[in-house]
């Protein structure tokens, strides 16, 4: 690693520790082989930003976003299995048959369901605990979600606000840091959330019971809901709670705004 | 760092400690030791767990000293951490003694 990269730390930071972390980085990677050092100093350009931006685990933003991160997922399975369940009901029962409909489906649409699978699948796969393997889906499918409203805007209803909300939730999820990660009772807290959320919005997408009006807010208002337990179940003046599950809610708001109040 | 658990890392620094004060690389590769080498903690991840159980005075920097002209700092455990690092070792001795029991591989008393 180039003494340069320590640039990445802040001043303060760099002058108090950067010597000590490079030496000690460089006993640890002598020997490695080429791709075992690049991701060794991966990990250290991440420290040094996440340093820089206050997102480490012993500040208050890398706590911040280690409370948002699991709810910022819940709210992605949640907001991708609503999605992909307008998608299926689109396709398996409206009126002539399910081939006829995939084979018509145009590309950008398949490309969407695809980048929609990989956000729900990422979402679920990262909260049962496995969040490395996890996020990379589940980012890779928010961001490319988010990205593709560029060349089919169309797909994506009334302006960009589902496509920035799925951008700044893959922010949240980023912005956890990473000996924080994973914690069970709030990502069961999160699955929870995220179930409840999706269901009845799929049971109205399937027809398997049988309303007249499109549930936009149902989702926002489960994600409300979890976070007046969490704070209550924390501590009435811990606003930290109320900030978290803000900021895991662009996706759940766009919705809303999108189905609900449009 | 929740009240049901540490995060393995954290409680892999802590362990690494419990017997001595160490610098950071020493730490690692104590760390890469008690875990038969299944654990190796990288620069970044090595650094950002030790400044966080700094600030939640769990260790602390008990003195600095040059060694070959690098400086370098050497944590031990405060009594907080100690305290902690105990009662996270009972606790995972609980969970053991209840998973012998019920797959009824208990040694005889």
């Amino acid at each position: 690693m180039s003494p340069a990269l320590l640039r990445l730390y802040p001043a303060a930071y760099r002058a108090a520790y950067g010597r000590e972390i490079l030496d000690v980085h460089r006993e640890m990677t002598i020997g490695l082989p080429r791709a075992a050092r690049l991701r060794a100093d991966a990990d250290l350009v991440a420290h040094a930003l996440r340093v820089r931006l206050g997102l480490d685990s012993a500040s208050p933003g890398g706590r911040f976003f280690a409370l948002a991160a699991p709810f910022a997922l819940g709210v992605a399975a949640a907001y991708s299995g609503i999605h992909l369940m307008k998608w299926y009901a689109g396709v398996a029962i409206s009126p002539g048959s399910t081939w006829s409909h995939l084979a018509t489906t145009d590309g950008r649409q398949g490309l969407n369901v695809l980048f929609l699978v990989l956000a729900c699948a990422g979402a679920i796969v990262a909260l049962l605990g496995r969040w490395t393997p996890g996020v990379v889906l589940v980012v890779s499918g928010l961001l490319a979600f988010a990205a593709q409203w560029t060349v089919a805007p169309a797909l994506y209803g009334d302006g960009p606000f589902e496509p920035i909300a799925a951008a700044l939730t893959a922010a949240v999820v980023l912005a956890c840091p990473p000996d924080r990660r994973g914690d069970r009772r709030l990502s069961a807290a999160a699955g929870a959330m995220a179930a409840v959320a999706w269901f009845p919005v799929a049971l109205v997408q399937t027809r398997g019971f049988v309303v007249s009006t499109e549930y936009g807010v149902w989702p926002l208002l489960t994600v409300a809901f979890t976070g007046a337990v969490l704070v209550l179940h924390t501590r009435l003046s811990d606003l930290r709670g109320i900030g978290a599950i803000a900021a895991a809610s662009p996706l759940v708001l766009a919705h809303a705004y999108t189905y609900g109040w449009l | 760092m929740t009240d049901r658990g540490m995060q393995e890392l954290a409680l892999l620094l802590l362990t690494a400690l419990a017997n001595g004060s160490r610098h950071g690389y020493a730490i690692a590769q104590e760390v890469k030791a008690i875990t038969d080498g299944r654990v190796a903690p990288r620069t970044g991840a090595l650094y950002g767990a030790l400044d966080r159980l700094l600030a939640e005075g769990l260790i602390q920097v008990e003195r600095e000293e040059v060694v070959g002209g690098r400086a370098r700092r050497i944590f031990a455990l405060t009594p907080t951490g100690r305290e902690r690092l105990e009662a996270e070792a009972e606790r995972l001795a609980a969970t053991a003694r209840e998973v012998r029991r019920r797959l009824g591989t208990a040694p005889a008393t």
